[in-house]
């Protein structure tokens, strides 16, 4: 589903991501964890296609985000750390917007807003306008708007930042849910026992370069992640 | 702890200079030195238009109208003249002042983290009413110099003048800061109890507005009055207008009003200090509570993606009152114009062939109506050029983007159409418009087949000013606000488009209109030409905006 090769993104003269490869299949939910500034967010906002990279490849469904990324934003969606959505829409017309712009049918879209406003408890403020929400209000809206239009990968920076106890166990059960039925899900997070429990595969990043990927088993052996991840950041 | 404060606000206000808002680097020095020629060409031109007025004004009141000859002390009135520019520094300074004032006291989003530091709330306020003091000087002194270099032409310049003007005119800025921030607070007020701060936005726009249309049409009544009989004027000035009058007395002749005006500029700074002082912190952290919509579920209508857009843009343009009054003004002046045009048409076709009786002194010919149509129609053109460049919807466009940019940057649409969005939304609230306002000219002045050329010609111009808005905007946009008001209101962007849409109405009537005036056979290939470039330029700038727009992704 997803195939970053020898991706390397320069700043100035330091390399945020170096060299880095990393395959997602389908049914996959792969964590991506580091330490600040280590160069998770670039990689998730070059598969995005929000930000160029000086070299390597990132496939998506067999399509090149270089060369065709309209076929590759049609199948993925992202979700950005701080979700900063428009607020002079209230959030029922931003998730139109957003299905108007996937071609979602009126009556699929309804059965999802339906669905996912339900299951993130966000279904009775979705007349207010999101200047009026709070950051995790934001956040569970940015989901739906992800998962509105079906999306083969969905990429996810921190999201379980700011939602409440419920709302980040049923996004974890969405989570679950979309991969078994095929989809793959590539997402940053600092929580390690999330990670932990969540994550079918793993892929640690320090200062740009991965230095340890694969299941859960093979990255973390007989120790927790967290020993694994503080071993490496050393 | 003041000092603290202060540095970190001019640390902001330099970035917001020196730095480059995409990239966050600072910008280059050849970038800094052009804005920096901009300003000062900007500035210097408003101080010759500033001088102009003083000089017609100051060759009544202080040399009776006699120019080259002594001054006679009994024709002579100083303090009326000090008066009057001290009334147009103080205007100048509100608008540019009060409309600010709002945002820059109560807005910022790091109000909270210095409240809940060991900072007393009056050292913040202190810090923060700077940079409104700063906006007020650099307004003020562009309307106060050239009062002072003309009085020194005219009048009986010296040091004392020099020193009481100086203070005088720093005890004017006290005053006008001092009513910016009371303005500044009754806003917050409302903000505080009614809510909105669009409400707030709105009635400061409208303050702003009004407060300039006031000295527009109120400055010519007052120039009259003061140049029919200057003793009049000044009475009139003493009773009406007195602390005006003391202000000029004060710089001119008198130590009594020099007391009094500063005496007058002390107290509106203490209650003004201790109004806000009182109230800051309960203004900063009130936030009213609306009541919550329910959300009902509807059957709705699926859209194409350029749908989509154009909505979105739309409902951007009408939701945000900066944006709409901003931008959006020459819109309403259009229509306007259109509407009261049409109503006089007897009059304004009578007005043209009675202009064509003194202009035949230029060119040694009699004009009559029919050969005013030659010309007329060219002219037009470039009026529409300086109209539509008080329209500039496209060039704050990619700017209000903001945080946001990352949606249009991940949805599966290509450039062009997310840019066509953009560019249809300008046409919408600018070229329609300025065809209903060609097509009411064209009935007025009975142009028959010239008048499809005028209607092409106009969309051509706003479809230039908008591509030209996009361009900008791709290349430059200012994304990393945190109010609206530094994407619209501090947007060089949209002040290039009004230079350019001036830069065109000059170019074309300069190449064309003289042409016509003595050769009127060639007003339709010159429409022709016009329209040519305006359609050809407009096609380029959008084909390098789409070019651009991966730039977007570089950092």
């Amino acid at each position: 589903m997803l195939k970053i090769e020898k991706l390397t993104k320069i700043y100035g003269k330091k390399a945020a991501v170096n060299q880095l490869d990393l395959h997602i299949a389908p049914g996959e939910i792969y964590g991506f964890i580091g330490h600040n500034g280590a160069g998770k967010t670039t990689t998730l906002k070059s598969v995005a296609g929000i930000l160029k990279f000086d070299s390597g490849e990132i496939y998506i469904d067999g399509h090149s985000i270089k060369s065709e990324p309209i076929e590759c934003k049609k199948v993925m969606a992202y979700i950005p750390d701080n979700p900063d959505l428009y607020e002079f829409m209230s959030g029922i017309k931003y998730l139109n917007f957003i299905a108007d712009v996937y071609g979602v049918s009126a009556q699929r879209r309804a059965e999802l807003i339906k669905r996912y406003g339900d299951a993130l408890e966000l279904t009775d403020s979705l007349a207010q306008n999101v200047s009026d929400y709070s950051h995790g209000m934001k956040q569970k809206l940015a989901v739906i708007g992800a998962l509105i239009h079906e999306p083969k990968l969905i990429l996810m920076d921190e999201p379980f930042v700011g939602l409440d106890p419920v709302a980040s166990h049923t996004l974890k059960q969405l989570m679950r849910e979309i991969c078994d039925g095929g989809g793959a899900i590539f997402f940053s997070t600092h929580v390690l026992e999330v990670a932990e429990k969540l994550c079918d595969k793993v892929a640690i990043i320090k200062d740009g370069v991965l230095v340890r990927s694969g299941t859960m088993d093979e990255v973390r052996g007989d120790e927790s992640l967290e020993s694994v991840f503080l071993e490496l950041q050393d | 702890m003041l000092k603290v404060l202060l540095k970190k606000q001019f640390a902001e206000l330099l970035a917001g200079l020196l730095k480059n808002r995409r990239t966050g680097k600072m910008r280059s020095g050849g970038a800094i030195a052009g804005y920096m020629v901009l300003f000062a060409f900007a500035g210097i031109s408003l101080m010759f238009s500033f001088g102009a007025l003083y000089f017609m004004l100051g060759t009544t009141t202080l040399r009776g109208g006699n120019l080259f000859g002594s001054i006679d002390e009994t024709a002579s009135y100083p303090g009326l003249y000090f008066a009057f520019t001290g009334i147009v520094a103080a205007i100048i300074g509100l608008i540019g002042g009060m409309f600010s004032t709002y945002s820059i006291l109560y807005c910022p989003k790091d109000n909270e983290l210095l409240l809940s530091m060991p900072i007393k709330p009056v050292m913040i306020l202190a810090a923060r009413m700077m940079s409104v003091y700063i906006l007020v000087i650099l307004y003020t002194f562009i309307a106060f110099l050239p009062s002072l270099i003309v009085y020194s032409l005219l009048g009986r310049f010296g040091f004392l003048v020099l020193i009481r003007g100086l203070i005088m005119y720093a005890a004017l800025t006290f005053i006008i800061l001092a009513l910016s921030c009371a303005l500044g607070w009754l806003l917050a007020i409302v903000a505080a109890k009614v809510g909105g701060k669009k409400l707030v936005t709105v009635i400061s726009l409208l303050v702003s507005l009004g407060t300039y249309y006031f000295f527009y049409f109120g400055r010519q009544r007052i120039m009259d009055l003061i140049t029919e009989d200057p003793a009049k004027a000044e009475h009139t000035f003493k009773t009406v207008l007195f602390p005006f009058y003391a202000y000029g007395k004060g710089i001119a002749d008198s130590w009594i009003y020099f007391l009094i005006f500063l005496g007058i500029a002390a107290a509106l700074m203490a209650i003004t200090l201790f109004l806000l002082s009182r109230s800051f912190i309960s203004l900063v952290t009130t936030k009213k509570s609306r009541r919550k919509k329910v959300y009902v579920a509807r059957t709705v209508n699926a859209n194409s993606a350029f749908g989509a857009l154009f909505r979105r843009e739309i409902r951007r343009f009408l939701t945000n009152p900066l944006y709409l009054l901003n931008n959006g003004l020459g819109s309403v002046i259009m229509i306007v114009v259109s509407v009261i045009a049409l109503v006089n048409t007897g009059a304004i076709r009578g007005l043209l062939n009675g202009i064509g009786g003194t202009s035949g002194s230029i060119t040694g010919t009699q004009f009559s109506f029919s050969q005013y149509l030659a010309f007329l129609p060219l002219s037009i053109v470039s009026g529409i050029c300086l109209i539509l460049s008080l329209t500039p919807i496209s060039s704050s466009s990619v700017s209000l983007e903001g945080n946001r940019l990352w949606i249009l940057q991940t949805i599966p649409v290509g450039v062009k159409t997310i840019l066509a969005a953009k560019l249809a939304v300008h046409m919408l609230f600018a070229g329609v418009p300025v065809l209903v306002l060609s097509v009411s000219l064209s009935i007025i002045l009975k142009l028959g087949f010239t008048s499809i050329l005028l209607c092409l010609a106009s969309l051509g111009v706003a479809l230039l000013t908008g591509t030209f808005g996009l361009l900008l905007e791709v290349h430059n946009p200012r994304l990393d606000w945190t109010d609206e008001s530094i994407a619209v209101k501090q947007n060089l962007n949209v002040l290039f488009v009004m230079l350019g849409g001036f830069g065109a109405a000059v170019l074309f009537g300069l190449l064309f209109i003289p042409l016509c005036v003595f050769f009127p056979f060639l007003m339709i290939p010159a429409l022709v030409i016009e329209i040519l470039v305006l359609f050809g330029l407009s096609m380029l700038f959008f084909h390098l905006s789409v070019k651009l727009w991966p730039r977007l992704c570089e950092s």
